[in-house]
């Protein structure tokens, strides 16, 4: 394998299995910016997303066979790990979800804070154009559940919506959002 | 009154469960099906690709993050000793029976490489002895551990503090390097090494009292770890200690 920066994340994934450290250097610069980016959303504690980001690639260095590369890409692999860890260092910490609540209605009452929270993650134009397509009851369901690391039951409470309304949203507005990004030309992997 | 499609009603959590947004029993039934519905687990990795693109950044990690977990990856890793290697399969060492006798009989006559010499002792140990340090051997043993296609395996004691290397390349030639980490045995004892594959723990060769660089041979891609015991004198045909050392091989 010549210079790591060409090949695919499947063919690093392959090379991280034969203790390359180097492919692993390689995912880090891809991902590792992605990966702490939301872990700090969702925990908004710098430390302790530097903690995620580290496990998340030690993790993949210890079990690199646990990333398929035939079900999806390296990026949504690492990040849905992030994301889980995340998320169950919040639910376990019940001080901080008192509080995290008291943030996120507040959020909810200010309005078009959550569109700009969205935006400001979501840099690249087209992403932003997807973004922006979605209904609010949608989006704002979508970003409490993802970047506030909320239960949908949670959320119903917060937008003092039925359960059931918010778990079609959630699901209806990724859809949606997978369906614009791919009018925008932006590539999601199947 | 009929009956809810339960297809139907984990479908409609299908969203919420990509973001982590469904937990307790309800997270715990629909893990149930998705084991069993590709359509639903697929959907799961659709979205989940979705939330990837609205999770990006554009940042990048904090400055000297990277400089950690490379710290970290050099710290000993101990291996899983007990899946790797279950006790109960070798707490009664007995004598072998004629079966697997003949099974190891095969396998000797399926390695027949690089020196190895094959002895049957008193009707009880196939011995098998590896090729040790000479010239040719460290030549290739490190033109080895350089090819991206042999696969590599650290082979580590549980405290972590004994480390070498085994590599392993597509056509069977396997060698160990910096085996000089094993500590020394006492006389009349030898280090012996496995190809653990499935159930089987199948001897890849002596190594003796005081190894350096080792070659051996192990055919197929069904040997997934490697493991070294010190073993009485003539070897052993099954192991009867605990491993001194052992370490997974990446899949083929």
């Amino acid at each position: 394998m010549g210079s790591l920066r060409d090949v695919s994340d499947g063919a690093l994934a392959v090379a991280i299995g034969r203790w390359r450290e180097d492919a692993l250097a390689e995912a880090f610069r891809r991902h590792a910016g992605a990966v702490y980016g939301l872990a700090q959303r969702v925990l908004r504690d710098a430390a302790a997303a530097e903690e995620i980001v580290q496990e998340v690639f030690l993790r993949l260095w210890n079990a690199p066979d646990r990333y398929d590369p035939e079900r999806g890409s390296l990026r949504s692999y690492l990040l849905a790990q992030a994301h889980g860890r995340a998320v169950d260092q919040l639910r376990s910490d019940t001080s901080r979800r008192r509080r995290e609540e008291r943030d996120a209605v507040r959020s909810t009452t200010v309005g078009p804070d959550v569109e700009r929270e969205v935006v400001e993650l979501t840099e690249a134009a087209h992403l932003k154009e997807a973004v922006l397509a979605l209904p609010i009851d949608e989006r704002r369901a979508i970003e409490l559940a993802y970047f506030g690391g909320h239960t949908y039951r949670e959320v119903a409470v917060m937008l003092a919506e039925p359960e059931g309304t918010v778990k079609s949203r959630i699901r209806s507005g990724l859809k949606r959002l997978r369906v614009g990004l791919a009018d925008v030309g932006t590539a999601v992997t199947e | 009154m009929t009956t809810p499609d339960p297809h139907a009603q984990f479908q409609e959590l299908l969203g919420a469960y990509a973001l982590d947004a469904v937990d307790g029993d309800e997270r715990a039934r629909l893990e149930d099906h998705l084991r069993d519905c590709a359509r639903c687990s697929d959907e799961v990795q659709q979205h989940r690709e979705v939330a990837a693109h609205l999770a990006y950044g554009g940042g990048d990690a904090p400055e000297g993050l990277w400089g950690r977990i490379a710290a970290a990856l050099e710290e000993p890793t101990s291996p899983d000793l007990a899946t790797l290697y279950p006790l109960a399969e070798r707490s009664h060492p007995r004598r072998p029976a004629p079966a697997l006798l003949a099974a190891a009989a095969v396998v000797v006559a399926a390695l027949g490489v690089l020196g190895w010499q094959v002895h049957r002792e008193s009707g009880q140990v196939s011995s098998l002895r590896a090729a040790l340090a000479s010239p040719g051997v460290v030549r290739a043993a490190t033109a080895a551990a350089a090819d991206p296609a042999a696969r590599v395996s650290v082979l580590a004691s549980a405290d972590g503090r004994i480390q070498l290397t085994g590599v392993l390349e597509r056509d069977g030639s396997g060698y160990l390097l910096r085996a000089g980490a094993l500590p020394a045995l006492p006389a009349g004892e030898t280090y012996q090494l496995w190809g653990i594959s499935g159930a089987d723990r199948i001897s890849l060769g002596l190594l003796g009292a005081n190894p350096t660089v080792v070659a051996f041979h192990a055919a197929g891609p069904g040997i997934t770890a490697l493991a070294i015991t010190a073993e009485a004198g003539g070897g052993a045909v099954q192991p009867t200690t605990t491993p001194v050392v052992v370490g997974r091989l990446p899949p083929v």
